[in-house]
């Protein structure tokens, strides 16, 4: 009897740490500080440029199972966490510094695009499913609201007390951030998907990129189209904006440069068409990306003359993360790589778990990359060498 | 899985599964099957056989392999040219396809390379038979990539790049569903990852066009919500191919990226389909009948029907390859091959001086029944006929082809010539003086050369050797020149083929048309003057097929028509240009050109013209997705009026071309290939029996990359509790080796624990439960005489110690059993089994104790099986068993149930002596459901049949009349009635059968009995 009764103690304990870890609270979420993460690459102009810088090189801290896949954006960071979102519908928060799970939620049936992370609630849009956009109190660690409706697979945005998001249909819809109720709708074509998540380009205006290769110019406070510009080839990368431009990449190997005022090239440079360009990034001189063929370029932001060409084995979808000097550079060959950002120079590389797909994420003097089939991995800069981490130069 | 298979002209193919295969049932397979149960059965001497032809081994390939950036190319030295090739278009595809799928593989994948196609069938690494038409597949649980080259370059490289496109996308899809955590738990269908490998292949080769025009004017191409009616087809991969280029042109290339990356959303692909797209399946489905029929149906004012303007000389069923003989006596037959029953046979049909049809076309050689005429390459040898008769043709027969000849006047078979180097014979053509031939052939170098046997000084000699296609030899009349088809065209590199002339006395080759069209089956008029042949036009591009801009050959235009055209061999203001060799370029006599007349304008294809002494061509035509045999008749009118007139520019003709290669040591390293155990299957299992109560255990198998080495370890526990395990665990570990002609096989085993066994004499009859621990182990060897006929020999010793509890008897043995077997089967397997052949086992064995001399007993069993085909869907099936187990202790044999002795439960009938027939009508109820009520289809029901049966047995042991009710021996017992089969998804059949059963000689009968099983019929 006696063995029974501790039996089923233990059975409780154990529910009820299971309970405990399918919670996600913070407190004071409300109050963001400038390393936080709130959205994907931190910013909605989503440039992958930052000026913090790491030492090289780098060897891993800890690694984080997150029990699925995920998309194309980057991991958020709120105060001494990493916040990711997976395929299989999961928020996991994740310790910065030890890599131990601060609790997961299930949320959507399937996230693609990143949450947003605004005044204190946890924005997630869902894929697929009933529920497609779900508020969650992160101070309360309950649901505040959630909407039926078409998917959203993009990473959503905030403007003032809106939240925004293209759904698979390629209508721009802006919800209450409070209540979730729909405020306004665009839609931008009919039958027309987004696979780029919308970036900012102002405090007022956004862009959208769509599969048909055109680029729309939103001004939120008239909700109207400022401009539209057909690149010729359908866009299924998120575009980086930066106070000089927008870089875009297609998927009919071209690269456009464009004038956010205008939406006209300010260059563009047609590669191969057979290749597929993977996600751009804006570097202090040039926008750099990698593609298909496996070479990752860095084009001029003067004139778009390539200013340097590494050559990888493996196709390079993520987009590029330029860390002061460095770029740092994930392959679908499970490699990771840090080159220089003046000349491409690889600096250092190593292997990682899996293909990287996604963007990665600077965080407290580290690097988080996501890998499949599921991993959160944390880089930190290191002293040493060993079998899985070289230097590719002596002298850094 | 395809369920048909058509072959062209051209030998290698699109990928597919064996169907029939499936069914038929293998030898080693069995084989290992067999010894996996070992313990059940043979370790306690119950001698068993079973049937299936056999794949054999007749070559001891050197394997080596060779490692490229991605690949692990696994080749025989006397290929090396070949497999580099390979390795650069396995390497080209990889780049290629990175850019397609926007994905790269984390693993190195086996390629296995065959060099023709002939021993690509004895591989492995499936278990099946590989029909002709298989140009290869992919092997998920390894990831092997096994293809065949057949003697073009093209072909092969189209077939490496089809396959590439299947890792790719069951890589990519893998992924997807992983990433979403989702389970393998649905398929793509079919026609979209056959459709895709085709699409992203290449442009559209002859074979899709054909078929898409043939299916859109005849009007069997079915709607994109009922794909599944064709799956596995032939249709359904040229189907797909344009259903793939119809949403990329549509929605966008990306899009095809787009419904695997969207796999995790529904099981239904519709869904897929609908949210990716945007659209309903109807409003799609539409819009790609508007978009084929925006392509085709301008073709129509042009085009004839070939069952309209030439008349029929044999429609039915698959016919190919005709050829002409006027006897001595004035009489006129066609000859063709065909398979007009599910077999391939040569036939004649006689006709009169109009080339009417005077009969139905009758066998003249059978096919598919013996070891001399194992195969006949259906859609891809012709046959010759001699101006004195002699017939010419090619099979199978062992490991390689051979030619015989068969004298039609003499009405017997004169020849039959097998070249050791030569491994696959292609179309012989007979001199004008009958006395030698010209034929194609491919080495184990897997390059297709022209090659001319003197048959009357048993000389052959090699004309070409190079690495083109060189196909389709005619010699012409006056013996001077021999023409045939060939890429060895500057156009060649993107697949075209034009025609050439060998020099019988220069050896020069030389043009005799050119351009990028298809040019096959050269034919000469009785005087020479003109050279009939089939050719397909390649039409110039609008837009880049697929989109990419990939490279010149996927701007390609579509093909045209395959038509007849005629060559006038007579105008020739200079000799057209030299094409020697693959590395010398033309060499030109100034303008040089050829007349062409184009004299049709089919609907689809024609193939293989023949010129009669009566000016008369018979050629094959394709239409309503059926090949047939006709003849055209006004061939002079059309050559003055013809549908087209053009000139070959003979003096335009480009530089030779090659392929690129990896160079083994430079561009890629070598090494010798090692036999390695890889995991195939791990499998638990818990079963639970009233009797022996709960069995848990597991399998493991294990195989080398080249399925020549199995490993099998099993374990059983039927143990009730912690003391036990140890004393009721069971475990077997066995081998098989299958890369030589004799399939070996050995293995070790301790079974322990109580046993249900009727056959065992020392158990009770009431109730046959006993505990028994036995260590053994056992040898099997099985060798195969024929593709039909094998030889199998087992032998096993066991220590066994038995303790029969209820008769509180214990019982120990050291039991050597030794059987000899001669298994024989070249049944013809159907929807629900076989219909047509027969097939035999006879047996002996002899199993005695030699440690205590308890037992001592021979056993004899023959088993006949005999189908009578009455018509092409009715037959009658006879089966004949007798079995005898005589000495010491003999083993009961057992009948009753579904499969044997219907209405009787299983072993309910036993005996130490037995015999059993049983006989079949068995006849269609509806030939094809789902296409009669379509709402069948989705439940896979593929066929319903009927049967009439009638069984009877008698069991006995020592007289045969002794009466033993609880073994119910000594009377003969049996029953009548009719059945019912169903097949589903052409893989299950259900049987239900209705009946009476009988005892005491048939004269007592017994309540009406209903029975429901699954299985093939006897």
């Amino acid at each position: 009897m006696k063995d029974c009764r501790s039996h089923i103690l233990l059975v409780m304990l154990a529910l009820a740490s299971l309970a405990g870890c399918q919670t996600i609270q913070f407190e004071r979420p409300q109050n963001l500080t400038a390393t936080d993460w709130p959205t994907d690459d931190g910013d909605a102009m989503r440039s992958r440029m930052h000026e913090d810088s790491l030492a090289l090189p780098l060897e891993l801290a800890w690694q984080y199972s997150a029990n699925a896949g995920f998309g194309p954006g980057s991991p958020l960071i709120l105060q001494d966490r990493v916040l990711i979102a997976n395929r299989k519908g999961e928020i996991h928060t994740v310790e910065l510094e030890t890599g131990r799970s601060r609790g997961f939620k299930q949320m959507g049936d399937v996230i693609e695009g990143s949450p947003l992370i605004h005044e204190g609630t946890l924005y997630i849009p869902a894929a697929w499913g009933r529920k497609v956009l779900i508020a969650f109190d992160l101070s309360r660690g309950v649901n505040r609201w959630r909407k039926e409706g078409v998917p959203f697979a993009t990473s959503l945005m905030a403007h003032n007390d809106l939240i925004l998001g293209i759904d698979v249909e390629g209508t721009l819809r802006a919800f209450d951030a409070a209540d979730g109720e729909e405020a306004w709708s665009l839609s931008i074509g009919d039958h027309l998907s987004v696979e780029a998540s919308p970036v900012r380009l102002s405090s007022t205006d956004i862009l959208i990129a769509d599969v048909e290769g055109r680029i729309h110019r939103v001004n939120l406070e008239d909700r109207a189209v400022v401009w539209t510009r057909d690149v010729g080839a359908p866009i299924y990368t998120t575009p980086a904006v930066s106070d000089a431009g927008i870089a875009l990449s297609t998927t009919r190997g071209s690269v456009h440069w464009v004038d956010a005022e205008t939406g006209q090239d300010r260059w563009s440079a047609h590669i191969n068409e057979r290749i597929r360009m993977g996600a751009p990034a804006i570097g202090a001189d040039g926008v750099i990306l990698g593609a298909t063929d496996g070479q990752v370029r860095s084009l001029s932001l003067e004139n778009g003359n390539e200013q340097w060409a590494v050559q990888f084995d493996d196709v390079i979808t993520a987009a590029p993360l330029v860390a002061g000097n460095t770029v740092f550079i994930g392959t679908l060959g499970k490699q990771l790589f840090a080159l220089r950002a003046s000349d491409g120079h690889i600096r250092w590389e190593t292997e990682v778990k899996g293909r990287i797909k996604s963007a990665m994420a600077l965080a407290d003097g580290g690097l988080l990359v996501l890998t499949e089939p599921k991993w959160l991995m944390y880089y930190t800069p290191g002293q040493r060498d060993d079998d899985d981490t070289r230097l590719a130069e002596a002298g850094q | 899985m395809p369920r048909s298979r058509i072959r062209l002209h051209s030998r290698p193919a699109v990928k597919s599964h064996p169907a029939r295969s499936g069914v038929r049932r293998i030898s080693a397979v069995l084989l290992m099957a067999v010894a996996m149960l070992w313990p059940a059965t043979d370790a306690w001497a119950q001698f068993g056989y079973h049937f299936g032809r056999n794949k054999i081994q007749y070559e001891d390939f050197d394997w080596q392999v060779m490692k490229t950036e991605h690949f692990d190319i696994y080749y025989y030295p006397e290929m090396l040219e070949l497999a580099e090739h390979g390795a650069h278009f396995a390497e080209e595809a990889y780049r290629d396809l990175e850019h397609k799928f926007n994905f790269s593989l984390t693993h190195r994948v086996p390629l296995i390379f065959y060099s023709s196609n002939l021993h690509f069938k004895q591989t492995n690494i499936t278990p099946g038979f590989i029909p002709d038409g298989v140009g290869g597949f992919y092997e998920w649980l390894k990831g092997r990539v096994v293809i065949p080259a057949n003697g073009n370059l093209h072909r092969f490289r189209r077939v490496v790049r089809h396959e590439m496109v299947h890792v790719f996308t069951f890589n990519k899809i893998t992924r997807v569903m992983r990433d979403h955590r989702q389970m393998m738990d649905r398929f793509i269908p079919l026609w979209f990852t056959e459709g895709l490998a085709e699409y992203w292949s290449g442009p559209p080769d002859h074979q899709h066009e054909m078929v898409m025009r043939d299916g859109l004017f005849t009007n069997y191409l079915p709607p994109l919500e009922s794909m599944y009616r064709i799956n596995g087809s032939f249709v359904m991969y040229k189907q797909g191919e344009a259903l793939c280029r119809f949403f990329a042109e549509r929605y966008g290339e990306e899009k095809l990226l787009e419904l695997m990356e969207g796999a995790w959303k529904d099981r239904d692909f519709r869904v897929i389909l609908e949210t990716t797209f945007q659209e309903e399946m109807s409003v799609m489905s539409a819009a790609f009948q508007d978009w084929l029929k925006k392509q085709y149906y301008p073709d129509l004012e042009e085009v004839e029907l070939p069952s309209i303007i030439a008349g029929g000389l044999s429609t039915e069923g698959f016919n190919a390859k005709p050829n002409f003989y006027r006897f001595e006596d004035g009489t006129r037959k066609v000859y063709f091959v065909g398979n007009l029953n599910g077999l391939s046979n040569v036939y004649q049909v006689p006709v009169d001086a109009d080339y009417q049809p005077l009969d139905e076309p009758e066998i003249l050689i059978e096919g598919e029944r013996n070891d001399q005429f194992e195969a006949f390459h259906l859609f891809e040898s012709r046959i010759s006929v001699s101006r004195d008769g002699q017939l010419a043709f090619v099979t199978k027969s062992g490991g390689q082809d051979v030619i015989h000849v068969f004298d039609l006047e003499a009405d017997r078979l004169t020849g039959t010539y097998r070249f050791d180097d030569l491994i696959a014979v292609y179309s012989p053509s007979w001199n004008p003086a009958g006395d030698a031939l010209v034929f194609t052939a491919i080495t184990r170098s897997g390059f297709s050369d022209l090659y001319v046997y003197d048959v009357a000084r048993d000389r052959l000699m090699q004309l070409t050797d190079d690495t083109y296609d060189d196909r389709d030899p005619a010699w012409s009349p006056d013996g001077t020149r021999i023409a045939f088809s060939s890429d060895r065209t500057s156009t060649g590199k993107m697949g075209a083929y034009n025609l050439f002339t060998y020099g019988t006395d220069t050896g020069q080759i030389r043009y005799v048309t050119y351009g990028d069209r298809y040019d096959l089956a050269p034919a000469w008029s009785p005087d020479g003057n003109h050279l009939a042949f089939i050719s397909a036009l390649r039409r110039e591009s609008d837009t880049p097929v697929d989109g990419t801009g990939q490279t010149s050959e996927h701007e390609a235009g579509r093909f045209d028509t395959q038509d007849i055209w005629v060559a006038d061999m007579r105008a020739e203001p200079g000799p057209p240009p030299v094409m020697a060799t693959e590395t010398s370029a033309p060499a030109g006599f100034g303008p040089q050109w050829r007349p062409l007349k184009r004299l049709t304008r089919m609907v689809s294809a024609s193939f293989d013209p023949v010129w009669t002494v009566d000016n008369r061509i018979v050629f094959t035509s394709f239409e309503g997705l059926s090949f047939t045999i006709r003849q055209l008749a006004d061939v002079d009118e059309r050559l003055g009026t013809p549908k087209e007139a053009s000139l070959a520019a003979l003096n335009t003709v480009g530089q030779s071309w090659q392929y690129e290669a990896l160079e083994l040591g430079t561009d890629a390293e070598a090494g010798t290939y090692k036999s390695r155990y890889q995991l195939d299957i791990a499998q638990g299992t818990v079963s639970q029996n009233p009797v022996l109560g709960t069995t848990g255990g597991a399998v493991f198998a294990f195989s080398d990359m080249l399925g020549d080495d199995y490993l099998y370890l099993t374990v059983l526990n039927t143990g009730t509790g912690r003391r036990s395990f140890i004393r009721d665990l069971s475990f077997q570990v066995a081998r098989f080796k299958l890369n030589r002609r004799a399939n070996i096989g050995y293995g070790a085993y301790r079974f322990s624990g109580r046993r249900y066994d009727v056959t065992d004499p020392d158990a009770p009859s009431g109730f046959p439960v006993f505990f028994e621990t036995v260590y053994g182990g056992f040898g099997l060897m099985s060798y195969p005489l024929s593709k039909f006929t094998r030889l199998e020999i087992t032998t096993s010793l066991n220590w066994t110690s038995k303790d029969i509890n209820i008769r509180n008897v214990e019982r120990d043995a050291l039991l050597l059993s030794n059987s000899v077997s001669l298994v024989r089967d070249n049944a013809l397997y159907w929807m629900n089994g076989p219909v047509a052949g027969w097939r035999a086992a006879f047996t002996a064995g002899y199993t005695s104790d030699i440690l205590y001399a308890n037992v001592s007993y021979y056993t004899l069993m023959a088993d006949i099986r005999k189908y009578f085909r009455i018509t092409r869907d009715i037959t009658i099936a006879s089966w004949a068993m007798a079995r005898i187990n005589e000495g010491r202790e003999a083993r009961l044999f057992v009948l009753g149930g579904s499969w044997d002795l219907r209405g009787f439960h299983w072993f309910d009938v036993r005996g130490q002596k037995m015999w059993f027939t049983s006989h079949e009508l068995r006849f269609p109820i509806l030939k094809a459901p789902s296409v009669m009520f379509p709402i069948l289809a989705p439940f896979g029901i593929a066929s319903l049949r009927g049967t009439l049966f009638f069984d009877a047995a008698h069991a006995w042991n020592d007289d045969y009349h002794d009466l033993r009710p609880e073994l119910r021996s000594g009377e003969t017992v049996g029953a009548a009635g009719v059945g019912f089969r169903m097949n589903l998804f052409g893989a299950f059949v259900l049987r239900y059968d209705i009946g009476r059963r009988y005892r005491n000689g048939f004269r007592e009968q017994d309540k009406v009995f209903r029975q429901f099983f699954f299985g093939w019929d006897f």
